[in-house]
């Protein structure tokens, strides 16, 4: 199963390198690359967002170990996304790219959403795992505020154009997801 | 002086060609006089007429003799000037007015009807419009309020042919152009985007400068539907949405018009809109964009012009006013 879960992840970075290479990306390559690597890191992020609830609900307590590979995905469209923002928007230059984040708050979101996921996948290993032990957990529950942060991020994005159904569907997924947790669930059925 | 424009016009060519750092050739003259034109163009782009850039032959074609405001550039290859647009009533995506507006936009017949403080007003239809004056043929930058610029060869003659004909009043002090509002052929006005019809503003003396193009075509053929046809402007020197299209109804009037994209985002959209690198979108920079239809992914962006690149042509409209505060 992981590997079919695998291949099924780098499937759009490998139909993507080879629009690159055919020069089939459209008139605008560099925002096509840029909007399709930002989409697949939001898919992929509410993806990893929904495990938890899927395993709860089938009782399928294996299906922890996709969470890992699909959180890390998830990282590697993000940077793929951050890296072309920095060399298609700012010319390779890091200290334009933070300078923008000070200014734009739609730049100034994503930038933190990224920052909190670094240390994610960083930890993302067995040793950190058991290395880390209680604050390993403290540091992977910053998933739920780059949920947020991302829905935010794309609303930002889509904000010129007033065109809002895209961003609702990724917020209305979120907040789903949010809701069929078992915390919660447990916290509202004591009510 | 005619013969250092030459060599200086090929040298930049060869400099740009190599990517070379923007500041050796930024000071380089774009404008040339039309004798250094014709005797340059062939020189310059020995390949310019390959097969890319040519328009489907289910366009008419539309000559146009070559313009003294032409610059030396490359232009894109029709399939990007004619498959990414921005023309909301056609959809908001940049490839939905190519899907959505050649089989829907209904150009013939087509009338634009010219009102308001004119001695003579009148509805021209398309045709007679077509003959009202010599077709040029202008390669001109179109620079996207968004952060993209594509060079582009638009047919067309200046609009000041025009606005001769109805003979403007005394008050006449500015022109409101209207786009075609018919839901029928327009799916995206069901959109509340942006107020339609969609209608735009120049000041009298900005649209009589003879740089401000009523254009009927592109790529020596009339304009495919989705780049507005049968008759749009081009304001080279402002933000691409100020060169409305499919325009229906020119009024001049005493009152500074408004603009649709004013009126949907007043602090995002001025009525001038002046290409200027130094007056940011309050979302976005605007000191540099992308130039589209270059081959490299990695391309260097390039550094945007103050009025485009046509300050030496427009600048004295705006003598003495703060570009910042009428932006």
């Amino acid at each position: 199963m992981n590997l079919a879960l695998w291949l099924l992840c780098a499937a759009p970075l490998v139909d993507l390198i080879g629009l690159t290479v055919t020069n089939g990306l459209g008139t605008n390559p560099q925002e096509t690359l840029l909007r399709a690597t930002g989409t697949w890191a939001l898919v992929l992020l509410l993806v990893t967002l929904g495990v938890t609830p899927v395993r709860q609900w089938l009782n399928w307590p294996e299906l922890v170990r996709a969470r890992r590979m699909l959180g890390l995905w998830t990282f590697t469209y993000a940077v793929i996304h951050l890296l072309g923002f920095w060399a298609f928007e700012h010319d390779f230059v890091w200290l334009s790219v933070f300078a923008d984040g000070l200014k734009r708050p739609f730049v100034t979101v994503g930038l933190i959403a990224f920052l909190l996921m670094l240390p994610m996948a960083i930890t993302s290993n067995r040793w950190s795992m058991q290395r880390l032990g209680t604050r390993w957990k403290k540091i992977h529950l910053a998933i739920y505020w780059i949920a947020g942060l991302s829905c935010l991020h794309f609303f930002l994005h889509r904000a010129g154009k007033n065109n809002f159904a895209d961003p609702s569907i990724a917020l209305a997924v979120t907040v789903a997801l949010l809701a069929l947790r078992q915390p919660w669930r447990y916290w509202m059925s004591r009510r | 002086m005619a013969r250092s424009d030459h060599r200086r016009l090929i040298e930049g060519r060869h400099l740009e060609q190599e990517i070379t750092p923007q500041s050796v050739f930024e000071d380089r003259r774009r404008l040339i006089l039309a004798a250094t034109a014709a005797s340059v163009l062939p020189v310059a782009f020995p390949g310019q007429a390959v097969a890319s850039t040519k328009p489907p032959a289910g366009l008419a074609p539309l000559p146009g003799k070559p313009s003294r405001y032409s610059i030396v550039e490359k232009p894109v290859p029709f399939e990007d000037a004619a498959g990414y647009n921005n023309f909301y009533e056609f959809g908001l995506d940049k490839d939905d007015p190519a899907a959505n507006a050649p089989s829907r936009l209904k150009t013939n017949p087509w009338s634009l009807r010219i009102e308001g403080a004119v001695a003579k007003p009148k509805t021209f239809d398309i045709d007679s419009l077509r003959k009202l004056a010599p077709m040029e043929e202008r390669i001109t930058r179109l620079r996207c309020v968004e952060g993209w610029s594509m060079v582009i060869p638009w047919v067309g003659y200046s609009l000041s042919h025009l606005i001769k004909q109805v003979e403007p009043t005394a008050s006449a002090k500015f022109v409101e152009f209207t786009t075609l509002a018919d839901p029928k052929q327009m799916p995206g006005l069901s959109s509340r985007v942006l107020r339609w019809p969609y209608h735009e503003g120049l000041r009298i003396d900005e649209a009589q400068h003879p740089l401000t193009l009523l254009t009927f075509g592109m790529y020596g053929s009339v304009l495919p539907a989705q780049n507005g046809a049968p008759v749009r402007l081009v304001v080279p020197w402002k933000y691409g949405f100020k060169s409305i299209k499919s325009i229906v109804k020119i009024r001049f009037m005493e009152a500074q018009p408004t603009t649709s994209w004013s009126l949907a985002a007043p602090h995002e959209y001025g009525f001038y809109s002046n290409v200027n690198p130094n007056v940011d979108h309050p979302r976005w920079s605007q000191a540099s964009e992308r130039v589209l239809g270059v081959e490299s992914l990695f391309a260097v962006r390039r550094k945007t012009e103050l009025f485009n690149g046509y300050a030496d042509l427009v600048g004295s409209l705006y003598a003495g006013m703060d570009l910042k505060k009428f932006y």
